[in-house]
């Protein structure tokens, strides 16, 4: 099958040819998926905002812990997101999943246990955990599409992970954007709830990711 | 300097001041490693080793349109590595689904192959010739000796130096061409 290899040596001539030429792309995705970060957030917002709009009390309870802890908790998980995202459009880097996710997993446990706030875990009024998980969900779908089609840019080898990463991350920047309008402010109810949400969005982009990350 | 790894992750970094020798150089060693594993990946699964130089060259063309994502901080295996891996399931993803159209045959149209009326070789060699001629060479050669000599797998297999496996498939993959090509010329032609 010898002369089998004659159009693999020509292509690799070809290709050696084009040495040193071509632009940077490593540059590209440290751009690329920020944007796509910063636009997730916007959009979420935007979402929230249309849907639920703010809560009337927002600029009083800015400044309290119940709201601070839903705020710093969503940040963590998307950091951790985030982390993962960047390492999974890289061929051949294990996502240290644990490890990016323990500060905001510790963050939510002990939260949710020292819960003294007396909020039911069901939520406020009946329709608490569908409007709350169902609003995140929808805030997390123009995040997942602006993530996905940035991580694009990179290459995923692994693609329902990829896909997984990609919807953890719109997840949590949809909970983030939630905070907003959010009126259970117990801490055992954000935990929870919002983390379910994030886990449907997760569970969509891997079984989305195949598809639409293929290269 | 003398591990794989050093010696291509260099070669890499000398790809990006424009040195096409030392490119070339890591390509050409690149691709034989590729082929050996492509090969045995193809030989697990019972696919035909024709299409071992197709994926082959998809992952040099892969690892050499995103060279520059490759970060030189890090380790250059694991991620030619990951790269090849991605390619070759995308590759046996393809030939499965080629398998399974390939034996969509029923077994009146499997007996009734050689029987068809253009297609009889007593009847009409010189146009059995010409479509077996449009043939690849080694479905080619697989259909000459199982279908027209008579010869089982195993046989074939020997004479072609291939393997019984790769027989089978470049057998069944030309019938189906060849049922194709008849079916065009329609039921009427002599």
């Amino acid at each position: 099958m010898n002369d089998n290899r004659q159009p693999t040596d020509d292509l690799i001539r070809g290709l050696a040819a084009q040495a040193g030429k071509g632009a940077s792309l490593s540059l590209r995705l440290s751009i690329v998926l920020p944007v796509a970060l910063v636009f997730s957030i916007l959009a979420a917002t935007g979402v929230v905002v249309m849907i639920a709009g703010p809560r009337s009390d927002l600029m009083q309870i800015l400044p309290t812990w119940t709201f601070l802890f839903k705020v710093i908790g969503m940040v963590l998980v998307a950091a951790g997101g985030f982390q993962l995202v960047l390492t999974v459009v890289q061929p051949g880097q294990a996502p240290h999943t644990v490890l990016f996710l323990a500060p905001a997993l510790v963050f939510l446990l002990i939260g949710a246990l020292f819960d003294r706030s007396g909020f039911p875990l069901l939520g406020v009024h009946t329709y608490s955990v569908l409007n709350c998980a169902g609003t995140i969900i929808m805030a997390s779908i123009p995040a997942l599409a602006a993530i996905l089609s940035a991580m694009r840019a990179g290459t995923p080898t692994r693609l329902s992970q990829a896909g997984a990463i990609a919807g953890f991350l719109a997840g949590s920047v949809g909970g983030l954007a939630y905070t907003i309008a959010c009126l259970n402010d117990g801490a055992a109810f954000v935990a929870v709830w919002y983390s379910i949400a994030i886990a449907c969005v997760a569970a969509l982009g891997a079984s989305i990711g195949p598809k639409l990350l293929r290269w | 300097m003398d591990t794989r790894e050093d010696r291509w992750a260099k070669a890499m970094r000398a790809e990006r001041t424009g040195d096409s020798a030392a490119y070339e150089a890591f390509l050409r060693a690149f691709a034989a490693s590729v082929r050996r594993i492509v090969e045995a990946h193809l030989r697990y699964m019972g696919f035909s080793l024709y299409e071992a130089e197709d994926v082959v060259q998809e992952v040099l063309i892969a690892v050499h349109s995103r060279r520059h994502q490759w970060d030189t901080k890090r380790s250059l295996l694991p991620w030619l590595n990951a790269i090849t891996r991605y390619k070759i399931i995308d590759a046996s993803r393809r030939l499965g689904r080629d398998a399974r159209t390939r034996v969509d045959l029923t077994e009146e149209q499997w007996a009734g192959l050689f029987s068809f009326e253009v297609f009889d070789p007593e009847r009409n060699p010189a146009d059995v010739e010409k479509l077996i001629s449009a043939l690849p060479p080694g479905e080619q050669a697989a259909v000459r000796a199982i279908g027209l000599e008579g010869a089982s797998t195993k046989e074939a297999a020997a004479r072609i130096g291939s393997t019984e496996g790769a027989v089978r498939v470049a057998f069944h993959r030309s019938l189906k061409k060849l049922m194709a090509a008849t079916q065009r010329r329609g039921p009427g032609h002599e």
